[in-house]
């Protein structure tokens, strides 16, 4: 067998792995036979692979023809009814219509008490049944604001997968979903549930899998794996949107959020409104407002905690003088720096510079309760770099209470010279104290830094419980914001 | 199977005056062979399914323009066909494996499609298959016609899925030889 032959057959079979895929195409690129031979084999393969049997295409079809021609034919029929002249059995209703006319017809201020009279006298029956009507509008429009049916309103990608009853559907945009069905969006595939004429809308990121739990008594889902966005029109508060997965439930009467869920958590991200997030293992509950978010895993506490994601980075040119990480020395420390961003996290490389002082700050969302290690590391850069240092952690979320646990600083081929215990020339064989934290809640975390003369390159590494060093990530981390 | 085109034009009628169930009969005698077009392009089963399903579908929503008396499969598979083309430019960026392969079918397609010459491949196909010894046939049937994949073959035969893949990999290029030498033949 040629390599060419099998790196088809290997393709056939879908089996073909990126480092193959580029050597196959550079065979078909340089030699002119080779071509046919995979044309020959493919069609050898296509050919095989149209016997096939036992086909899932009757059924699926069928289904989705009849569930289009149902929301046709009603269509169709509400349509008729309001172009055709009114039916007997309205012909009352309307003929109670003439005495308003005719009274309209006749009525000032003047003869007000005697319109009333009359109307009252002639009309009462309809202005009780406009009362009940009105009443009864005024709950319905407040107690069910919403009545639109799940449709899949929009799908990127293809391959999007739709089980009724066993049975795959075709996916096509339009189509109105049911109870039981499920959806799973491969990878590159999102689809968007719309619920029109409401503006509550749930799309589904590559990966998901969902199953439509309930429609009419509200929204109901089972959430499987995978992440979902969600934009809610106010709900019921009597059917509101009930979102469940293997840990947690999220019920949702009006607000965008998203929900990420894997196979041992659930996280819930709220944008805007209000959510209530519940814990099935022990039925405890928090409601997470806009711009927070909660966890349901072992062994992280229940709380709405402000977003995460990103740091503060603040910088000061013209720091002099070899104080080390003598930030707070310069009188326009901390108030005043020269700029502030957002860093994405605790990683820091500064390019070629003179008096660069540099200061990263913000809370570590601890995700487990347990004992933390934390190592400042300035890896070898540059032979003539001269800098200093420092990490400072406060036990609570109040940056009074920082205070130094790690510094590293000096010349020569790194930072590390011989300050403290953390430093990064010591971390792989001398472990830091471990300083307990507790999951849910969160704490200030600074790192600073000053360039005196070249580059330099500063990371925070973190070792949770019972988890390898990684450098802290900014899925645990959200910056701080001056007063 | 299929139908005759006196039946199917009676049943699109039937179906054009409002009994959408008279449609899955239609379905039924027609789903092989859309399917060999669709999955002549998509060597994935799901895919297949769908597309094929798609095709199935916009033809009932097109039924109208069916013209009575003509060749009904052909009118679908052009549906099919047409299906495939904009599947690819879909995932054109996202999956050129198979460009080759599908530039050169695409190209048939658009090219006068050359029903005849793909009859003889699918007849060669047939005899070169029924030729087969019956533990090779064994095997094209579990993969092709019961649509298994390799690891249920392997676990049905008692074999690791190495050695069937090599089996199946020998029966398709012995299957490509005696395939030439059919064709040539003719």
């Amino acid at each position: 067998m040629t390599r060419l032959e099998q790196l088809t057959l290997n393709l056939a079979d879908d089996v073909l792995t990126d480092a193959e895929c580029r050597e196959l195409r550079t065979i078909l690129a340089t030699d002119p036979q080779a071509g046919a031979v995979h044309i020959q084999i493919l069609q050898i393969e296509a050919g095989l692979r149209a016997q096939q049997q036992d086909l899932n295409v009757v059924e699926p079809v069928m289904q989705s023809l009849r569930g289009a021609v149902a929301d046709s034919v009603a269509r169709t029929v509400m349509s008729q009814i309001k172009m055709s002249p009114a039916p007997e059995w309205r012909q009352k209703e309307i003929s109670q219509k003439d005495i308003f006319r005719e009274l309209s017809g006749t009525a000032t201020f003047p003869n007000f008490v005697l319109w009333m009279r009359l109307l009252l006298k002639r009309a009462w029956l309809p202005l009780a049944v406009c009362l009940v009507l009105v009443i009864t509008g005024f709950g319905v429009w407040y107690f069910t604001p919403t009545a639109g049916k799940p449709t899949l309103a929009e799908i990127q990608g293809s391959g999007l997968i739709l089980e009724r009853a066993g049975h795959r559907l075709s996916a096509t945009g339009g189509i109105h979903l049911q109870p039981g069905d499920l959806l799973r969006t491969p990878e590159n595939v999102t689809a968007v549930i719309g619920y029109a004429p409401e503006a509550t809308r749930l799309k589904l990121l590559p990966g998901t899998e969902m199953t439509l739990t309930a429609v009419g008594r509200g929204k109901l889902f089972a959430l499987v794996v995978g992440k979902l966005e969600a934009t809610v029109a106010r709900q019921s508060p009597f059917r509101p949107m009930v979102l469940k997965t293997a840990q947690a439930q999220a019920r949702v009467v009006g607000t965008r959020f998203t929900l990420t869920v894997t196979t041992n958590s659930t996280r819930l991200d709220v944008m805007e409104g209000k959510v209530r997030f519940t814990r099935l293992s022990d039925e405890k509950f928090v409601e997470v407002t806009g711009g927070h978010y909660a966890m349901a895993a072992a062994g992280y506490e229940l709380a709405a905690l402000p977003f995460t994601g990103g740091i503060t980075r603040e910088w000061w040119h013209g720091i002099q003088g070899k104080t080390k990480v003598s930030l707070p020395d310069d009188p326009r420390f901390p108030a005043h720096p020269d700029a502030r961003d957002t860093a994405p996290g605790f990683e820091l490389t500064i390019a070629e510079t003179n008096h660069l002082g540099v200061r990263l700050c913000g809370y570590i969302h601890p995700p487990v309760t347990g004992e933390y290690s934390f190592w400042l590391e300035s890896p070898p850069t540059d032979f003539k770099a001269v800098g200093y240092a420092a990490l400072l952690m406060s036990p609570t979320e109040n940056p009074a209470d920082a205070f130094e646990i790690a510094q590293t600083g000096g010349s020569g081929m790194m930072f590390g010279g011989a300050a403290s215990p953390y430093i990064s020339g010591d971390s792989k064989t001398r472990a830091p104290p471990p300083i307990p934290l507790v999951a849910g809640r969160r704490y200030y975390f600074e790192a600073r830094m000053i360039i005196e003369q070249g580059k330099g390159t500063l990371s925070v590494v973190w070792q949770p419980p019972g988890q390898d060093r990684e450098v802290l990530s900014s899925n645990y981390l959200s910056p701080w914001k001056p007063n | 199977m299929g139908k005759t085109p006196t039946e199917t034009d009676t049943i699109v009628t039937r179906v054009l005056g409002g009994n959408i169930d008279a449609y899955e009969a239609i379905v039924r005698a027609y789903q092989h062979e859309v399917w060999k077009v669709v999955s002549a392009m998509l060597f994935n089963r799901e895919q297949t399914e769908d597309l094929v399903q798609r095709t199935f579908i916009n033809a009932y929503q097109h039924l109208h323009r069916y013209q009575s008396g003509r060749d009904f499969g052909a009118w679908l598979k052009e549906i099919a066909r047409n299906e495939v083309r904009q599947e690819l430019r879909r995932r054109k960026r996202e999956d050129r494996r198979l460009e080759v392969y599908q530039t050169h079918v695409l190209q048939n397609y658009d090219a006068a499609f050359d029903s005849a010459a793909s009859d003889r491949l699918e007849q060669a196909l047939q005899k070169c298959a029924e030729q087969l010894p019956p533990a090779s046939a064994e095997v094209v049937r579990l993969r092709y016609q019961a649509g298994h994949n390799f690891a249920a073959i392997a676990a049905h035969l008692g074999r690791t899925v190495k050695a069937t893949r090599q089996h199946l990999a020998r029966i398709r290029l012995g299957l490509r030889d005696c395939i030439q030498k059919q064709l040539a033949k003719t």
